[in-house]
Order: structure tokens, then sequence, then C-alpha cells
């Protein structure tokens, strides 16, 4: 109940406040995305192998 | 349903009435004291308030009166017994307070509308607010009960609470096309009529939404390579200069250090005849002119959506312009560490590792390609997009909530059928509305004789009756799709064959394009209309 409804004795109010405790009030988190990874570049690829075919 | 209750009369005649209080099953009507008043309103506790003088002597025990039932009805006395019994309120005592000098207990009561929510399951919380909305991404999830179901109502145009007898209910805000109740000046009381118009201030017609959504996906290029060193018709010259040949596996060695895998691979084969020089041998299939492959490569990159979008009322700004505010929400998708899936991926695809990688993208030749990844069911698009159908379902219901701040306010003889669910059609000389019951007392005063109902009607009004506001379905704001792109780079092959070269076979593949693995940023912007319904309210000065 809010209080406004209420014209009642003193001290009503403040338990008629613990009474609606928490309507309307949501659990809604913080939406922001944390830090992104940071990644190493891949830079060009090289690979090597020896070949050991004599020709003759 | 009838305007007006028996015990408290009809619009020609006066009505006798009697409340009946009972605390913990006694009746201690002829006990009470002053007024009974019975507080309800929206989504909120229903209160009771009285005072009751004990017989003399009577010991006093908080124990005796903490957590007791209680209950009050109203009944037609015009017989001189109670008829026509009608519930006011059930629940419990919450507060007792004494007064020594007048020898008297003044009673609090509540319904526990919050200690009978959060006494509930998760699953009966949900079932009794359908159609609801709710994310663990906007929500949390840890929290239960009373708190779960006001998530849950922040996204619903509806009111949750307990009938006079204690019954849980769910009410939506909108008023019924058929008003259940119609009180013209017949049944109001002289002078109760009263209106309260919302300030400009307390009204919201655009919410911006950010919400952001940051998720791999893996990818993989496909690069095509070709290369030869020799032919039948250079063969000959090529061996009498003494050059080597190229093994078939030091190509694939080569290819496989360059941390390529080989997707296709065909070799240009040597001559089965001789020409000049050359003459085929025994082990001429282990070595080979040329060859064309398809290599490909895996890595990964981040992608992050950033949607913006808008919930608004257009008739609302039209008329008393642009009143926003803002919501937002991130989702980070759950998948192992970008690097070690692009480790994983490397190594199921050269033959390292048996352990298959969560995901792969296919390799298409020519292309780079991209493939949505495993994540999990809390972090997945799903939720995602549930976590932005949420955010919008919120917005769409504060605007609404924000747009019946109108209150019109009016006592009517008691009434015990005048409840919060009701639709309530008042129409008296200047005032004309039709609204959902907001708030209800119900006032008792024994030693005068007096009962009245006092009610108020939120009236959703905004651009006036007739005008109608649009509702754009909630359906989540389309994402991104993985894609594939033209590679523009392409390797290099370079065999060093010459007698005293060091014959090795080099292949070099370009590095990964920076647009393809640096983190994706992607705007997405959407907007949605909020339906907002025009109740009536006629004002004549």
């Amino acid at each position: 109940m809010s209080t406004k409804n209420t014209q009642d004795p003193k001290g009503l109010v403040s338990t008629l406040d613990r009474l609606s405790a928490g309507v309307g009030v949501t659990t809604q988190k913080p939406g922001v995305l944390p830090a992104a990874q940071a990644l190493p570049a891949i830079p060009t690829r090289t690979g090597s192998a020896v070949s050991g075919a004599p020709t003759n | 349903m009838p305007a007006t209750y028996s015990g408290t009369g009809s619009t020609s005649t006066a009505g006798v009435w009697t409340a009946i209080v009972t605390v913990d099953g006694s009746d201690v009507s002829s006990r009470v004291v002053g007024e009974i008043r019975i507080d309800a309103e929206e989504s909120s506790a229903r209160t009771a308030e009285f005072t009751i003088r004990p017989a003399a002597g009577t010991s006093f025990a908080v124990a005796n009166w903490v957590g007791k039932s209680v209950t009050i009805d109203i009944a037609d006395n015009a017989s001189g017994s109670p008829a026509n019994v009608q519930r006011l309120f059930t629940g419990l005592i919450d507060t007792p307070t004494l007064n020594l000098v007048h020898r008297t207990i003044a009673i609090l009561c509540t319904d526990d509308l919050q200690g009978k929510i959060d006494a509930m399951s998760n699953s009966a919380i949900d079932a009794a607010i359908p159609s609801s909305y709710y994310s663990n991404v906007i929500f949390n999830s840890a929290e239960t009960g009373w708190r779960r179901a006001q998530d849950r109502l922040s996204t619903l145009a509806s009111a949750l609470d307990l009938d006079p007898s204690g019954s849980l209910r769910l009410t939506a805000w909108a008023a019924k096309v058929t008003p259940d109740l119609s009180f013209t000046n017949a049944h109001i009381l002289d002078e109760s009529p009263g209106l309260a118009l919302a300030s400009r201030t307390a009204l919201i017609n655009s919410i911006e939404i950010d919400f952001g959504y940051r998720f791999p996906r893996v990818k993989a290029e496909g690069y095509p390579i070709t290369y030869s060193y020799v032919t039948s018709s250079t063969i000959a010259a090529h061996v009498a200069a003494g050059n080597w040949f190229l093994l078939r596996s030091s190509v694939e060695a080569a290819i496989k250090a360059a941390g390529g895998t080989i997707q296709s691979i065909s070799y240009d084969a040597l001559p089965n005849t001789t020409i000049g020089t050359f003459t085929p041998g025994p082990y001429d299939s282990l070595s080979c002119m040329g060859f064309t492959a398809v290599v490909s490569f895996d890595y990964a990159q981040q992608i992050e959506e950033q949607y913006t979008i808008t919930v608004s009322a257009p008739n609302s700004i039209a008329a008393v312009g642009t009143l926003p505010d803002k919501l937002q929400g991130a989702l980070e998708g759950v998948y192992p560490q970008v690097v070690a899936a692009e480790n994983s991926m490397t190594l199921y695809r050269n033959d390292v590792s048996g352990i298959p990688p969560m995901d792969l993208a296919t390799p298409v030749s020519g292309y780079t390609t991209a493939a949505d990844v495993t994540l999990t069911a809390d972090t997945n698009r799903t939720a995602a997009q549930n976590a932005m159908q949420t955010l919008i379902q919120v917005a769409k219901t504060r605007i609404a909530g924000s747009h019946r701040h109108n209150y019109v306010t009016a006592s009517v003889p008691l009434n015990p059928s005048l409840d919060l669910p009701l639709t309530v059609d008042i129409n008296v000389p200047g005032l004309h509305a039709v609204g959902k019951v907001r708030t209800v007392a119900h006032v008792l005063s024994p030693e005068t004789g007096q009962a009245v109902t006092q009610f108020s009607l939120a009236i959703s009004s905004v651009a006036g009756v007739g005008v109608t506001h649009s509702d754009t379905p909630n359906t989540a704001p389309a994402g991104t799709s993985p894609g594939s792109t033209e590679l523009t780079g392409s390797p290099t092959a370079v065999f060093s064959y010459g007698p005293s070269d060091d014959h090795t076979i080099t292949v070099t593949f370009p590095g990964v394009a920076s647009a393809e693995r640096n983190k994706a940023n992607v705007a997405l912007s959407s907007s949605y209309n909020a339906g907002l319904p025009e109740d009536i309210l006629t004002i004549t000065l």
C-alpha cells in the first residue's frame, strides 16, 4: 500500500511502507559488456621442408 | 454486477449493515471501537486497520496477536441477523499497538501478499504471471519469490494481488470494453468525485535500449595454391643441370609447417617415359613436377553486435513531446578463450590432436568462411534474443504504466463488490470516465453507521478517445549471420632445386586480414511501437 491512501495514526506510515516494500522494484542488472579479449595478429604464415630427391 | 449493496442501501432506500471481525477464529466484532478501514492497491498488499477494546482484566501477550488470522466481513443486518455476508479482508495481524490509557489495541493487518508469493516456487510464480517475460541476462536469477514476481511483472501490463479471500489474481491494466460497474450521480457520494492528471514529467514515451551481444565465430580460409617448377618440356634440361626433384612429402611437410591444413592436393607426376636425359625410376611416384592444393587455416573472431532498440509511443510524442528513458543490457557468449579455440582447431585439423574442437567452419577454396559456435544455453543467440525481448517488454510496460497516472476518484456507499480487477464507468455531471480500479478503501464506522467505499480509477489518456496507438509485435531484432568473403592475397611456393641450393621448398600464405580477425563491431538498430489504450475521460467544466 502506498502511504497516500492512509489517513491514520502516527507511525502507521512507516509500517505501511514496510508492508509495501519492494513493490515494483526489480532485480534488473546493469548491462555492460566486459572488455573484449585482446588477440595477437596472425602474420604471414611460412613453412619450409627439405626435399631430398636428386635427379640421378 | 450490482452498483449497490443491500447492506448499505440502494439509490432510494437506506441500508442497515454490520461488520463481522474475527481474530484467530474468534468473533471480536462487539469489541471493535472506532473505524474499520481496509485499503487495497494494485500489486500491493491489502491492509486493514481497526481498534478493539478487550474486556477489562484481559491480559495481553504478543504471541496471542502477531500473525493471527483476521477476517472482516460486512453483512446486511436489516432483518436483525446477518445476511448477504460479503468478505472484505482476509489476512494476518502485522502490528498490534497498545494504548494503555484507553485500554485499546490498534491492529494493523496485511493480506501477506509478499509472504504468500515468497513462499511460491519459481515455477508457480511463472505460472501465476503467464505471458510475462523473464531473462537470466536481464534479471538476477538467484532472486526468488516476491522479487522474481516483481521482475516478471515489470514485463507485463498487469497487476498481481490477492482478492478479499486471499486468492492470487492477475488483472490486466487495460480497462474492459464493457465496464463491470457503472456509477451515476445516483450512486456517487456528493462532492466525492476528484481528478488528478499526470504531470508531463511523469510520462515516458520513448525508451532507447542499448544491448550488446559479444560472441566468437570460427572462420576458415581456403587458399588455392598451384606450383610448378619443371614440366615434361623442360625436364631433360632440368636433369642435365643436376637439379633436384621435389618430394611430395616435402610439399606436405612445408604446408603443415606453415600451419595449414591440406584440404585437397594433386601432384604433377614425373613422366613415365624417357625424355632426353630423364629416365623414369622406381621412386618417381614420391616426387612431382608441381602440385595443386587447397590449404585451409582456422581462426576465430569476436563479433560484437551493438543493438539500439527504440520503443516509443508516436502519438504520445506528438501530443506532449519526447519524454525519453534508457535501458541497457549485455551478454557475452560463453566459449573457450579465442586463442585456445584456435589452437584446438589447428591441432585437430593437422592431426596433432584427436580431440575435436567444439566448432569448425567449412573451408571453401578462395574464400574466408565463418560459422556460429556452440555457446551455452544461457548465452547463445536464443538467450540474447530473449533478453532483448524482455527489455522491449519492460520498455512497453514502463511506457504504458506512465500513461495511466491520471486518477479519477470517487466514493460510494460501501460496495463490497467494488474491487481492483473491475472496470468502472463513472458518469456524473461534468465528468465521464471509464477505467480499471487502482485503489479501493472500504471505511466502516459502526459508531456513525457510515460505510463508504473510496476508490480511484487509473485512466490511460494520451491523445484522446478514438486515437489508435499501434503496437509492434515483440519479435527479437535480427542479428548477424556468418558469411563468406573472397580472399584477396595469394600464397606462394619456392623450391630451391639447384645442385648447390639447400633443396628446400618454402610455402608462404598471407596473414589474416585485420577485418577478418579483429573484433567486429556491428551496429544494428530497430524500433517498436508501444501500444497504449485510450480510456474514456471526458471533462466538462
